[in-house]
């Protein structure tokens, strides 16, 4: 089993092992790699070292290295089999940016066509309209006419048709 | 007017701005006092200001709004002079008035002059009536029943505009002149929505257009001085990104024009304050777009060229000192860019993001500053508007400009929510940009900036093995487990 992260969309596995003198070894896209995180931010990659600055939060972790921030999110194994097996999360509409809820134009039960506006939602200054990706029969719609909600947030769940 | 001198004022904003005009008001040995809503309280804004005031809404943002509590809080403070910065309620006539009838200096222009210049369609008309030029328009409210007739007349490109509006807010551009009615009823809509009026006025577009303002100051005695114009035509739906000075592209005799023109309106206007007259210029002419009866958010990069500190000067003004100088005393420097750091995704269409921010390390030099409203350990919420920070950065070229900004942005560490920094440097370095061949439609027609490109193999390395090292579930994996197969020594390279 190996830890596997998400970096740019793109999961990567790897393994961290700890050497005899101490070290940690790196085993990541086929290789074997030296490592080692001082805690003044220095980071020692095969004998190289570059100056980073990295932070966590849950399962994501962010880092500034190379002059520029990225953000890696942790995949436990348990999560990652899970999500793999069940095809739900294609069904759910999330929200692409946190806001408020201005229409919703579908109401359950109701059968909906590609292209179809399934929900209107305003962030900062500006009024989205959520399009139906594919014809479907709308199962839920999980919020109502001026409520707020962050990003991600389910919007509407999709039966198919 | 009498001058009545300014020990105590209370800012009636929050973030980047109220830690600006706090700046300020230490430099001038003035008392600041803040008010917050509770969501703002470990705040940079707070831990400076002399004293907060907490104040109450039904939203962060509704207290900010509540003028009555602010105007209570400033004379409980014992204030003799409210600032009200950018957004809120600075370009709120009526506030300024109760301001004043509290016995409050209202740190802006008089309330008629904010009435003016916030009524486009009466702004555009008092500008038109006395020569200066503006864009050929259509205003709804001249005869409402040949409104879209006369729009139609105009011919296309078209911007429908809402009367009541700014900031970009319901504005729609029309190419198609068969959809007109319809875009028409939609800018109703949306303007009745933000404004709570319907009311619409459209105009010839210009395409490709470049935005560039003036920045105005005037005194209570009818002395008027421009300082110089920004220009701020890289934006992304009406709002700004990056804003410069001076502009790329005019000459000397259009900038003395422009700039001319500019200070010319804010007379005609008897104007009182630092103020900001819009212009849209393309092919070689310009026409006034609206004037902005507050400090703006890209004022750093005026103060950067000439040196002038605008807010000390619209507490001066506001105390009723004259300028005591003339335009031949105001000198630009060199070149400012102003980048606005915000937490948003380019890739996911610019969409806010919120966070913790776990790391914020602005950078710093020769050249560099950094106005920023939050702080290591503090949050970007969706309560507000997403803004980090303003990076600005003089030199004395432009080229050299765009240098110091690339490296300031590299250096500027943000964890905890994505933001805009990588963008604003892929930006940046666009060959466009850096000729400065810009205009307001740039950022749209250049989505592929937006989109993060894929991490060199080297970087990818390092942010594994950082990723790897800090991850409780690897670390405690690899200190109990040992090397899970033999093979992996033979990896080594």
């Amino acid at each position: 089993m190996r830890h596997a992260f998400i970096l740019q969309d793109i999961e990567h596995l790897l393994w961290l092992s700890k050497r005899a003198d101490g070290g940690f070894r790196l085993e990541a896209e086929g290789r074997s790699h030296d490592v080692a995180l001082c805690p003044d931010g220095r980071l020692i990659v095969d004998g190289e070292t570059t100056q980073i600055w990295i932070a966590a939060s849950g399962d994501r972790i962010y880092a500034h290295v190379d002059g520029e921030a990225h953000e890696l999110l942790y995949r436990d194994p348990i999560s990652r089999f899970a999500q793999n097996r069940d095809g739900s999360t294609e069904r759910l509409l999330r929200a692409p940016m946190p806001g408020a809820v201005v229409a919703t134009p579908v109401a359950p039960g109701q059968t909906v066509v590609a292209g179809e506006t399934l929900i209107v939602i305003e962030s900062m200054k500006l009024e989205t309209a959520i399009q139906s990706p594919r014809d479907g029969i709308v199962e839920t719609v999980h919020l109502a006419v001026g409520q707020a909600f962050e990003r991600d947030a389910p919007l509407i769940t999709l039966a198919e048709a | 007017m009498t001058v009545r001198p300014i020990q105590s004022v209370l800012i009636a904003n929050r973030g980047e701005i109220a830690v600006r005009i706090l700046r300020t008001l230490r430099a001038l040995g003035q008392r600041g006092v803040v008010v917050h809503h509770a969501i703002d309280a470990n705040t940079p804004a707070v831990a400076l200001a002399d004293q907060a005031i907490e104040i109450l809404g039904p939203t962060p943002v509704a207290a900010y709004l509540d003028g009555a509590q602010i105007i209570a809080a400033a004379k409980a403070a014992g204030a003799d002079a409210v600032h009200p910065g950018y957004g809120f309620l600075s370009e709120n006539a009526d506030f300024a008035r109760a301001c004043g009838a509290a016995g409050l200096v209202f740190v802006g222009p008089r309330p008629e002059t904010i009435d003016l210049m916030g009524d486009k369609v009466r702004a555009r008309n008092f500008v038109a009536e006395r020569g200066f030029p503006v864009a050929p328009s259509a205003i709804e409210d001249d005869d409402p029943a040949s409104f879209a007739d006369r729009a139609r007349a105009l011919g296309v490109p078209l911007l429908i505009k809402p009367s009541a509006g700014g900031g970009g807010k319901g504005m729609r551009i029309v190419r198609d002149i068969t959809i007109l009615d319809e875009e028409l009823e939609r800018g109703r809509n949306e303007g009745a929505r933000y404004f709570g009026d319907g009311r619409l006025f459209v105009e010839r577009y210009i395409e490709q257009p470049r935005h560039i303002e003036v920045q105005v100051l005037g005194d209570a005695y009818g002395d008027v001085v421009h300082l110089f114009e920004r220009e701020c035509s890289l934006q992304r739906r009406f709002q700004k990104v990056v804003e410069e000075a001076p502009s790329p592209t005019l000459s000397p005799h259009e900038r003395a024009r422009i700039c001319a023109v500019a200070a010319g309106i804010a007379k005609a206007a008897g104007y009182l304050g630092a103020g900001t007259v819009e212009f849209i210029y393309g092919r070689d002419e310009f026409y006034f777009l609206e004037m902005n009866t507050r400090i703006q958010v890209e004022h750093p990069v005026t103060e950067e060229i000439t040196g002038v500190d605008l807010i000390a000067e619209q507490l001066r003004v506001a105390a009723g000192e004259p300028l005591g100088y003339g335009q031949e005393a105001i000198v630009a420097r060199g070149h400012a860019i102003e980048v606005r750091v915000y937490a948003e995704d380019a890739a996911r269409d610019f969409a806010p993001t919120t966070g913790p921010l776990l790391v914020m390390r602005p950078p710093e030099g020769q050249g560099v500053r950094v106005d920023a409203g939050v702080a290591q350990g503090g949050a970007i919420t969706a309560a507000f508007d997403p803004m980090i920070a303003k990076l600005i950065v003089h030199a004395e070229t432009r080229a050299e400009a765009l240098e110091r900004a690339d490296t300031a942005l590299t250096d500027f560490i943000v964890l905890g929510c994505p933001t805009n920094i990588g963008y604003l440097r892929r930006l940046l370095r666009d060959p466009e940009v850096r000729a400065g061949a810009i205009h307001t439609g740039l950022i749209g027609a250049k989505p592929a900036l937006a989109q993060e490109p894929p991490v060199a193999d080297k970087t990818r390395l390092k942010l594994l093995a950082a990723a790897a090292l800090s991850s409780r579930p690897v670390r405690d994996a690899a200190e109990t487990a040992p090397a899970p197969h033999a093979a992996i020594g033979e990896w080594r390279n």
